[in-house]
C-alpha cells in the first residue's frame, strides 16, 4: 500500500513539474495581451491568482525556487497594480516571468 | 436512571444533531437527580445543540453503541431532542454562507495574534493548543480520521491527500464553494478541516465563519492555510476560531505536525514521511 501511494507521490509530483512551463507560457502570454491593451485591465487579478498559486505552492512539490521567483513576480504585480501599469512595469513583469521560468527545474 | 426509547420515534444516526429540551435544562441546573453518571455526560456534552457523532467523539472512553443506547434514552425520556432543521441536509449555499465574520474585540487575542505570527515566521505554522483543549474531541477507537481538504490548486490537494493518507488519515478535497457544500452534506463524520484562505469563488475566512455557526461543524478543527503570516490575518482567524494556521508555501512536514498536533495525536504514529525529489 505505501509503495503504492509513494508512487502515486511521484506521479503528482512529475505531474506539477510538467504543469509549470504551460502555465508560465499562459502568464507571459497574458502579460503580454495586458500590456498591448488585448486584454481588458481586470484580468490583471488572473495574473495575480495564478501567481499567487504557484507561490503557495512550489515548495511544498519540492521546487523552492519556484515559490520564490513566483513570490517576487506576486508582489511586483501587487504594488505595481495599485496604479495603472506603465510599459517599464510590464517589460520589468516580464523579466520576473523570465526569471520564473527558469526557476523550473 | 431513565426509561427506554419509545418504540414510535426513529432510531438516531449520527448525522442527527440534538439539542436538550427545557426538561433537559432543567436536570442540568436542578441539585438532585435521577440520571446515571453516563446520561448526565451526555447530557453535557450536547451542550446546546451538538450532532451525534460529536458526542460519539467526545465521549471518551465509551463505544458508539452505549453512547447511542444512552441518547436514545433520553431522547425517550423527552431530555434531548432531534433538532432536525439543522441537520446536514440543511446545508444549502444562500444558508450555509451567509455566515460573515464577527466583529468586535476578543479578549487576549492581541497578545495571541502576536504570538502566531511570531511562531508563524518562525517555525511556518502557528496552532491555538489552547482551544483545543476546551474542546477536544478524539475519534471513537477504530474509525479513521476522516480529513477535508479544501484547496483550489488541484496538483497540490492531490499531494495532500496522499500524504494524509499515508499517515493513516482518510482525506477528502474540496476546490470551490459547490464542492464544499458537497462534501459537508455528507453524512459522514468529519475530523479536521484544512483550509485554504484564497478561493476562487468564496473567501476561506467566509467559510470558517459559517462553520462555526453551523451546529454540525462547530467544534471541528479547522487549519488555515495562509500565504498572510500577518497579524491581522492571525487576528481575523482567531475571530472565526481556527485551531491553527499553516504558511504558504509549507514542508509537508509541518503540514503533518500541525495535522497531529490540532487531532491531540502529536508524538503518536509512524513518523513524518519525505517528499519525493523532484525527478522522481
Amino acid at each position: 500500500m505505501d509503495e503504492e501511494l509513494r508512487r502515486e507521490l511521484a506521479a503528482t509530483v512529475a505531474e506539477y513539474r510538467a504543469s509549470l512551463a504551460p502555465r508560465i507560457a499562459a502568464l507571459e502570454a497574458l502579460r503580454g495581451d495586458l500590456a498591448s491593451g488585448k486584454a481588458p485591465a481586470a484580468r490583471v487579478a488572473e495574473l495575480q491568482r495564478e501567481l499567487h498559486s504557484l507561490t503557495g505552492s512550489g515548495r511544498t512539490f519540492g521546487f523552492a525556487g519556484v515559490s520564490e521567483a513566483a513570490r517576487a513576480a506576486e508582489v511586483f504585480v501587487e504594488a505595481a497594480a495599485a496604479g495603472p501599469l506603465d510599459a517599464a512595469a510590464w517589460e520589468r513583469l516580464k523579466i520576473l516571468l523570465q526569471d520564473l521560468a527558469l526557476a523550473v527545474p | 436512571m431513565v426509561s427506554g426509547e419509545t418504540a414510535k420515534e426513529p432510531s438516531i444516526k449520527e448525522q442527527d444533531v440534538l439539542s436538550l429540551t427545557p426538561k433537559g435544562s432543567a436536570q442540568l441546573s436542578e441539585a438532585r437527580t435521577s440520571l446515571s453518571a453516563q446520561e448526565l455526560e451526555v447530557l453535557v456534552l450536547v451542550d446546546g445543540r451538538s450532532s451525534v457523532a460529536q458526542i460519539i467523539r467526545s465521549a471518551r472512553g465509551k463505544t458508539r453503541e452505549a453512547v447511542l443506547e444512552t441518547v436514545a434514552k433520553l431522547r425517550g425520556a423527552e431530555l434531548v431532542q432531534v433538532a432536525s432543521e439543522l441537520t446536514y441536509g440543511a446545508i444549502d449555499a444562500g444558508d450555509f454562507f451567509s455566515a460573515r465574520m464577527p466583529s468586535g474585540p476578543l479578549p487576549g487575542a492581541d497578545q495571541e495574534a502576536a504570538a502566531g505570527v511570531s511562531s508563524l515566521q518562525h517555525k511556518g505554522y502557528y496552532v491555538r493548543i489552547a482551544r483545543r483543549a476546551g474542546d477536544a474531541q478524539a475519534p471513537a477507537e477504530g474509525r479513521s480520521i476522516s480529513v477535508l481538504v479544501i484547496e483550489d490548486e488541484a496538483h497540490l490537494a492531490k499531494l495532500l491527500g496522499t500524504y494524509l493518507k499515508l499517515e493513516g488519515f482518510v482525506p477528502r478535497v474540496a476546490a470551490n464553494r459547490e464542492a464544499i457544500l458537497a462534501e459537508l452534506r455528507r453524512p459522514e463524520p468529519l475530523d479536521l478541516v484544512l483550509l485554504d484562505v484564497v478561493l476562487p469563488d468564496v473567501d476561506g475566512f467566509d467559510v470558517l465563519a459559517s462553520m462555526r455557526r453551523h451546529a454540525r461543524f462547530k467544534s471541528v478543527p479547522v487549519i488555515m492555510l495562509t500565504a498572510k503570516a500577518t497579524r491581522e490575518a492571525v487576528l481575523k482567524g482567531l475571530h472565526c476560531g481556527a485551531d491553527g494556521y499553516i504558511t504558504k508555501p509549507f514542508e509537508v512536514e509541518v503540514l503533518i505536525k500541525a495535522v497531529k498536533t490540532v487531532l491531540g495525536l502529536e508524538g503518536e504514529g509512524s513518523g513524518l514521511t519525505e517528499l519525493a525529489p523532484p525527478g522522481s
